[in-house]
């Protein structure tokens, strides 16, 4: 007595499993959205501060005054005083500017570099796969600041030092995550079908198979912006980042340290932006991942 | 007869989702006596594992809702107990076996562990004592050279030896009920048939009430002395077997006789039911199952007919009921 | 079956430790300037007080009037034999200043490491039984948050509130456990803190998720319907498999915890490897800096082995592959 006769198509939901989990998948991915949205509205919030700094900044972020130093928030500073007396939320302000460059360079970087080397180790398998990935290994072998550390050390502060220790540091993982996409798309009808009409490998990498991944990559490139700030800021506050008086977030609390006791509030603003941005690059990149892959809500 | 061991009443059971609220089971009702067979029949979704899950209170609350109804185990009712007072009742006096042998039994613990944890705790005995007692239930359920299998992971044994494991731990206890759950659905023919043989001369030797669910009438009649079969969330019929297959009151249950394969008849008499289940977010008013019964009336689409005796014991709950 | 899988993992890091260690050789000579210069602490412009005769000396006592591969292997032949050379700063062999910071490193990783799962697993498990409840929601918010705070600004926050407001704790000093468990876990307390939020925001949530995925499996429900109080389903059940996969996340946090250390052992003078190399750099002892970086890459590599392993251990299902 086959089991079909028995059960022809019946709604399937009502089994308690099922029906379970998919109420509280929906509701989460409601829910999860929701924070994508505050996500999104942080990282535009701080996207126009940086552009707009100049506008919307109420002192000149390198106007010393010493006799006013150390202020706690009032009408007149908002967010009160550094140890030279500078405006503090016009410095954060400004500190955005410096914040998204750096972080925007770095991420180009890793993914420049990153996205074509996992697409060529996924694509084309083998030594040059190993060959790649071992060195991919490597970098990784470095514990998150400790590459950033490292490369700042010995190639000096600054911008295009700080992109490159930065960038070089995001690309396993974009490599990564561009060569398992590559390597579950290589196998589709679509690639078969385009290397049957005549497409050279490249174009077929490039223009067929490497759009299909850009998903996962998205996602993995907003974490990645959130990381570099987190690693820009850290480095400044060691002093290995960019020189004072540039306006950045984590120089600006290795300087106001020595002053903790006098005015803890001097510190506590450019921290907190940083959490806020960070927090907010976060939100984003996981709600892009339940939106792309509404199976891996969780992980 | 002595008073039932079991009687369920009433059972109304919604799932309170998203898309809706959903009536898994409604006024289901029927009554257990000890060491009797109670089959369960109906297709996927018709609400039967529910109606077992629940007597053991294990839908999870939310997004399910018991209703209404009573489920009275020696004259109290489950529903009413305290968590402390149904943990002692789960696995002690009534115990459940599932379907999938495979993700039933916990991958990281070693069987014998799964099992002499029931001692443990319903008995209170030390961890040699339920050593050993599990190795009797091992041996008890025909497992070769149980000491070893005590030692072994779920995933090191094959689909009818973790089926026995899971046989073993319910009745570790000697419980008064055993529900299976479709118990032998994902298993091989040949093992079915020897897993429902031991489940038969279990019961026996220990002399407990099964109730065995499955949407398969042919299994359930090699077991059962009564069976009941479920439409839609609803008990539409509960008949001794014997009358179940000779005179069906319900016309579904019918359909369904009609549907399975047998020998003594050619392979074109053989019928599908016309239609689908309806939809349990909004079922139909009346009786569920008006639109694919080619004997409805006016009556069936508006009133929604009750389970009561037709024809001596047995029920059903239509209004022209009978061949 | 299991010491085949630990023998391919050693063989697999071979490659990798070469590589790190050629990365770390080139670090010193990828800076600015003459390297010989460089290793010699000598700024460049007092580059006019070496004759050139002293210069071609120094370029040949360090090695540098070789060709570049010839120098790496004869570092290398010198780091596997345990020689760092001698710091810049105090010409003391760089085996024994490391070594001697090395112990203060761990002691504060283990302490963070135990005050991370201490907050994480606990809060994860309640967060996933009592899932969408507000005691849910705070454990998600600390997640979140923690994982979006900068380490460095928690610790500076902590030292205001606990050092310079309440005068609870010390901001800065350091004593061995096994010298003074006391004195020990008053200094360990605020970097451990610190480090242990690092690592337990993320764990949380993957502790959460996985007990959820577990409480939803067939084999909790069999547990429940055995009749097994409820700690037990879940403590002994659920959490048992949730943890086994939390393993690799705790060893790809451990990365963090060792990175963090740089910046935590800084800010609160833990005599540390991290702390050695900051003030390496600060100081511009190569040297120093180059044998700090290593021993962190190393120890870190080796942790994940260690993890993987532990990991295969755990999972029968994996054994017996």
């Amino acid at each position: 007595m086959s089991q079909e006769t028995l059960t022809p198509a019946v709604l399937t939901v009502t089994e308690k499993g099922v029906s379970t989990s998919r109420f509280v998948d929906a509701l989460r991915v409601i829910a999860r959205n929701r924070l994508a949205l505050l996500g999104l509205f942080i990282v535009s919030v701080g996207i126009f501060a940086a552009i707009l700094a100049p506008w919307i900044s109420t002192h000149d972020p390198y106007e010393i005054n010493i006799a006013g130093r150390l202020q706690a928030p009032s009408a007149q500073h908002w967010l009160g005083t550094d140890f030279l007396g500078r405006d503090t939320y016009s410095r954060i302000v400004f500190g955005a500017r410096t914040a998204f460059i750096i972080a925007a360079g770095a991420v180009f970087l890793g993914a420049l570099f990153g996205v074509p080397l996992g697409a060529i180790a996924g694509f084309r398998g083998r030594w040059i796969d190993s060959t790649i990935m071992r060195f991919m290994d490597a970098i990784m072998a470095f514990p998150g600041r400790l590459l950033a550390i490292a490369l700042v050390a010995s190639a000096g502060g600054g911008f295009t030092s700080l992109f490159i220790a930065l960038g070089l540091g995001a690309i396993p993982s974009n490599a990564r995550i561009v060569r398992s996409a590559v390597l579950a798309q290589k196998e589709r009808e679509y690639v078969e079908a385009a290397r049957m009409s005549g497409e050279s490998d490249f174009g077929i990498l490039f223009l067929q198979v490497l759009p299909n991944c850009l998903s996962p990559l998205l996602v993995r490139l907003s974490l990645e912006f959130a990381h570099a700030i987190l690693a820009e800021s850290s480095l400044s506050f060691l002093g290995l980042g960019l020189p004072p008086p540039t306006p950045s977030w984590g120089l600006m609390l290795k300087e106001v340290t020595p002053f903790l006791q006098l005015q803890p509030l001097a510190a506590f603003f450019p921290g907190l932006t940083i959490s806020l941005i960070i927090l907010g690059f976060n939100l984003l990149g996981d709600g892009l991942r339940d939106i792309f892959d509404p199976r891996q809500y969780e992980r | 007869m002595d008073a039932p061991l079991l009687e369920v009443k009433n059972l109304t059971i919604r799932f309170h989702l998203q898309r809706g609220v959903l009536s898994a089971v409604q006024n289901v009702s029927f009554s257990l006596r000890a060491g009797e067979t109670l089959g369960i029949v109906g297709e996927t979704g018709c609400g039967k594992t529910v109606t077992s899950l629940s007597i053991l209170r294990l839908i999870p609350c939310p997004p399910g809702n018991i209703a209404g109804g009573e489920i009275l185990f020696h004259g109290e009712d489950l529903l009413k107990k305290s968590e402390r007072e149904i943990e002692k009742i789960r696995g002690r006096k009534i115990s459940m076996i599932f379907q999938e042998p495979m993700t039933s039994l916990n991958p990281s613990l070693t069987v014998g562990e799964q099992i002499s944890e029931c001692y443990r705790v319903h008995m209170g005995h030390s961890g040699k004592v339920a050593r050993e007692f599990t190795e009797h239930a091992l041996s008890l359920v025909q497992l070769p050279s149980p000491q070893t299998v005590a030692g072994r992971y779920p995933h090191e044994l094959s689909g009818g030896m973790r089926q026995r494991v899971m046989i073993a731990m319910a009745l570790a206890c000697q419980p008064e009920i055993l529900i299976a759950d479709e118990p032998t659905t994902a298993l091989d023919v040949t093992i079915q048939a020897q897993i429902l043989e031991l489940l038969k001369e279990l019961q026996t030797k220990m002399k407990m009430a099964l109730i065995f669910i499955s949407h398969n009438l042919g299994v359930v009649a090699r077991l059962c002395d009564r069976i009941g079969v479920m439409y839609a969330g609803s008990l539409v019929e509960l008949s001794d077997k014997k009358s179940l297959f000779t005179h069906p009151l319900h016309p579904y249950t019918q359909a369904l006789l009609n549907a399975i394969p047998r020998p003594d008849l050619r392979d074109e008499t053989l019928k599908a039911i016309p239609g689908s289940v309806c939809n349990l977010f909004d079922p139909p008013p009346g009786c569920k199952f008006h639109p694919r019964c080619a004997k409805a009336k006016e009556l069936c689409k508006t009133e929604m007919p009750r389970l009561e005796a037709k024809s001596g014991e047995n029920l059903a709950a239509c209004y022209f009921p009978g061949a | 079956m299991l010491a085949r899988y630990v023998v391919r993992r050693i063989l697999q890091l071979i490659p990798v430790l070469v590589l790190v260690s050629l990365a770390v050789f080139l670090l010193v000579r990828v800076i600015p300037g003459d390297p010989v210069l460089v290793m010699m602490g000598i700024d460049q412009d007092e580059r006019a007080r070496i004759t050139p005769e002293q210069y071609r000396v120094l370029q040949h006592q360090i090695g540098l009037d070789r060709p570049i591969y010839v120098q790496y292997l004869n570092w290398a032949d010198k780091i596997v034999h345990g020689d760092f050379g001698l710091s810049l700063a105090t010409r003391r062999p760089i085996v024994e200043i490391i070594f001697e910071r090395y112990p203060a490193t761990l002691y504060l990783a283990a302490t963070a490491l135990l005050v991370g799962l201490a907050i994480a697993i606990p809060a994860g498990v309640i967060a996933a039984v009592k899932q969408n409840t507000k005691i849910d929601y705070a454990a998600m918010g600390f997640a979140l948050w923690g994982v979006a705070m900068p380490d460095f600004w928690l610790a500076l926050m902590l030292i205001v509130l606990f050092s310079l407001k309440l005068g609870w704790l010390p901001s800065i000093g350091y004593a061995s456990p096994f010298d003074n468990a006391g004195l020990f876990l008053q200094h360990a307390c605020l970097p451990a803190i610190v480090m242990g939020t690092e690592l337990a925001a993320p764990l949380t949530r993957y502790v959460r998720a996985e007990m959820l995925d577990q409480l939803r499996q067939d084999y909790v429900r069999t547990a429940w319907a055995k009749g097994l109080p409820s700690r037990m389903v879940i403590v002994k059940h659920a959490l048992r498999n949730s943890l086994i996969a939390a393993v690799t996340v705790v060893g790809l946090q451990t990365a963090r915890l060792l990175g963090g250390a740089t910046i935590i052992e800084t800010i609160f003078s833990w005599p540390g490897v991290g702390r050695l190399l900051i003030d390496g750099i600060y100081q511009r002892d190569y040297p120093i800096v180059q044998g700090a970086v290593l021993l962190i890459a190393v120890t870190y590599v080796f942790i994940n082995l260690i993890v993987d392993i532990f990991y295969k251990w755990l999972d029968p299902r994996i054994k017996l592959e």
